[in-house]
């Protein structure tokens, strides 16, 4: 029983909403995770307060044929998103602009706050110069980050579906 | 390039004054630019207005439009920041649709586009990352400041990573802004140039009229780049308000 699995198993929501969108998982268990996911509170809030985390989702024949369609539009999602990134990875432009604004506004800001600093302390050139090279690094950071070699700000080593949240 | 007046890229960016004002020594002047923000808040507000005032189960086109983008920020959304990050649906909704549909008017032959102003774009940019500030200290008080310190890292050596990972958050108003600005004005400046040989290429008689075929060309292959990009850039800043506003709501994991 795909429900009684992942929903025993693993916090609500979030961890299988992880598992759905990396995408990478074989077809037949990506199909449980995705009805997991939608057997569960989701859907929007349009509608009103939503049902709980552990509605029976066999309750009703409407409601069950709805979530099918849902898990079945969302086993869909992945390959649309990674088609989105093909695509704006294709560009190259947009990849390009979109690295090299990254690593300007880091050396930018860095300049900019070592400039600051040296107009009230008083410390010219040496605010400049520290705070220009660390925002060198914070520019590199910020671009290494942004193609995904480094985690996020404020976490740990990997980045894993586990460790985003 | 023959007559500087004809062919100027620049030109189309040069903002003018409609209703000059001035209120305490500020010029708050009305200008061309503040015409089309108000006639893109007014045209998609109207738009999602229309397309939502006869809702039926069976959608209409319009509404179906206006419930794909909904839905389009929602999961978008959701994903990034999780349950909680949907009470920030209105604000990430009204940047995506206020700088997609900017984008857009900016399209239209002669027409002035908002988000080719680097103001705008920091506008925009610091109205997401001030909420990100203030919200994050509201709900977690000096907690918040632990997204600043990794985890994992030597004692000697965390004041300069804090102070590299301090610049990086600073710098993240500035890369955001700058990316739009600079998507939308080196793609009209482009279109600009590449239009603009055509007309001085045509005016050399016909070997020039010939010739100018291959700009003409690309200046319709920049034009459908330049709509991609239009979505592309408002879809992209709206994927980094949501995830920047994650570190608002899950500071430190």
């Amino acid at each position: 029983m795909p429900f009684a699995r992942l929903d025993g198993a693993e916090a609500p929501n979030y961890v299988a909403r992880d598992l759905e969108r990396t995408g990478k998982q074989p077809a037949g268990r990506g199909m449980e995770v995705e009805m997991a996911v939608n057997g569960e509170p989701d859907e929007t809030g349009k509608t009103g307060p939503h049902g709980q985390p552990n509605a029976d989702p066999r309750d009703d024949d409407l409601d069950r044929r709805r979530r099918h369609l849902e898990a079945s539009l969302a086993a869909r999602k992945p390959a649309r998103q990674e088609r989105e990134e093909g695509a704006s990875g294709v560009t190259g432009y947009g990849q390009a602009m979109k690295l090299s604004s990254e690593f300007i506004a880091g050396v930018g800001v860095g300049a900019a706050l070592g400039w600051v600093i040296d107009r009230f302390a008083g410390s010219s050139p040496w605010g400049l110069i520290v705070f220009l090279l660390l925002g060198f690094a914070a520019g590199v950071l910020n671009v290494m980050r942004s193609v995904g070699k480094v985690a996020e700000f404020g976490q740990g080593a990997n980045r894993g579906p586990d460790s985003k949240r | 390039m023959a007559s500087p007046d004809k062919v100027d890229p620049i030109h189309q960016f040069a903002i003018n004054k409609i209703v000059d004002l001035h209120i305490g020594g500020l010029d708050v002047s009305f200008t061309n630019s503040s015409l089309y923000m108000v006639v893109t808040v007014v045209l998609t507000g109207a738009f999602l207005y229309l397309a939502t005032s006869s809702r039926a189960v069976v959608p209409s086109r319009m509404q179906s439009v206006a419930e794909m983008s909904y839905e389009f920020i929602a999961n978008m959304l959701r994903d990034a920041a999780g349950e909680q990050g949907m009470k920030f649906f209105p604000l990430v909704f009204s940047l995506f649709m206020f700088v997609l549909v900017a984008n857009l008017i900016g399209m239209f032959p002669y027409f002035f586009t908002v988000t080719s102003h680097i103001i705008v774009t920091f506008a925009l940019a610091m109205l997401v990352i001030l909420t990100v500030i203030f919200y994050g200290l509201y709900k977690h008080g000096l907690h918040f400041f632990n997204l600043f310190v990794p985890s994992g890292v030597p004692g000697i050596l965390l004041p300069l990573v804090v102070a590299i990972e301090v610049i990086s958050f600073l710098s993240r108003p500035i890369s955001l802004s700058v990316r739009l600005f600079a998507n939308m004005l080196a793609g009209h400046i482009t279109l600009k140039v590449f239009s603009g040989f055509v007309v001085s290429l045509s005016a050399l008689g016909v070997g020039g009229i010939v010739g100018s075929v291959l700009p003409l060309g690309m200046a319709v292959a920049l034009t459908g780049l330049e709509f991609l990009v239009s979505f592309l850039q408002a879809y992209v800043f709206a994927v980094l308000t949501c995830m920047y506003l994650n570190d608002a709501i899950h500071p430190g994991h």
